[in-house]
């Protein structure tokens, strides 16, 4: 009777665990310090973990459509290798159904309304990490965007990635509306790929987009004692 | 002879204005629109409400639960590491 009991609970604890292990939790998006590759890095990761965790948070429950990838934290443009200038860098999915609208758009207009809608409001969420604007070790931000490229292959659907490396002073200018939003873009360096082609660098456009600020899906529940601000 | 060129270029000219016009408001009602693409109005919450009647609540697990269910496995994109460093 006891061993069938405890059979009984082991069973429950491994479900348990196993149930766990499968949900990602906040924490799973950062970048985990040691695996940036400099001492700054580094540093850096372990200086501004918990606004990175707030951030993560934020997107964790306020925004349920958007996913971060490959890992939030403190990294260095690519194709850049001999500097160590590191940008505060975000990687993010957005969950999009179909429209025919957003379709019929050139890859440069669907990059820019990309970029508008998640982009502009993620960056001025990182902006706004504590500490950040006079820590000269964070050159800037990078966010990259990706989406599922319209009408591609359901079983095996392309991605569309908007890749953007900008600096703090021009970013916090264009945020504060003392630079035009042509500068700021003129001052970025901008990657588009089509799947894994790189296409080269976009015209991109910057409007405002208070989608994320005012849309709220349908019957989603925020975890009790989360805010969304 | 002179008055049917005349003509087809006329129409071809309608033509391609309206083609342009029908565009413009394309693009103008997409940039207008702040409900258009979000997942909110994605499978999984429509469902949720088809299926379970009045008013059910969707909470993060169910997203992740979504997620986890409805992925699609290898997708074509470009590898992480052509863009970032760590």
């Amino acid at each position: 009777m006891i061993r069938r009991a405890f059979v009984a609970a082991l069973a429950a604890l491994l479900a348990a665990g196993a149930a766990a292990s499968v949900q990602a939790a906040p924490a799973d998006y950062l970048l985990p310090v040691e695996k940036h590759t400099t001492p700054k890095a580094r540093a850096l990761a372990v200086k501004y973990r918990p606004q990175l965790l707030q951030f993560s948070e934020y997107v964790y429950h306020c925004l349920p459509y958007v996913e971060i990838k490959n890992g939030l934290g403190f990294k260095k443009n690519a194709k850049d290798p001999a500097t160590d200038d590191r940008f505060a860098s975000l990687w993010l999915y957005v969950e999009q159904g179909e429209d025919k609208t957003f379709a019929a758009l050139s890859p440069a207009r669907q990059a820019s309304a990309i970029f508008s809608r998640y982009g502009v409001p993620m960056i001025r969420r990182l902006s706004a990490m504590q500490g950040l604007a006079s820590d000269t070790d964070v050159y800037g931000f990078s966010v990259a965007l990706a989406w599922v490229k319209p009408g591609s292959d359901p079983n095996k659907p392309t991605l569309e990635t908007l890749a953007t490396f900008m600096d703090q002073a021009s970013t916090r200018a264009y945020l504060s509306k003392t630079l035009p939003a042509s500068d700021w873009v003129d001052r970025m360096k901008i990657y588009f790929y089509d799947g894994e082609k790189e296409m080269g660098r976009l015209p991109l456009e910057v409007w405002e987009d208070n989608f994320v600020a005012t849309y709220k899906v349908p019957n989603y529940e925020v975890q009790k004692g989360i805010a969304c601000p | 002879m002179r008055s049917k060129i005349t003509l087809a270029a006329a129409l071809l000219g309608v033509t391609f204005l309206a083609g342009a016009c029908a565009s413009s408001e394309q693009w103008t009602d997409w940039r207008g629109h702040t409900t258009h693409f979000a997942s909110g109005e994605h499978g999984m919450f429509s469902l949720r409400n088809n299926l379970e009647g009045t008013n059910p609540k969707v909470t993060r697990l169910d997203v992740e639960a979504s997620r986890t269910q409805n992925w699609w496995g290898k997708q074509i994109s470009v590898e992480p590491g052509q863009i970032i460093q760590n």
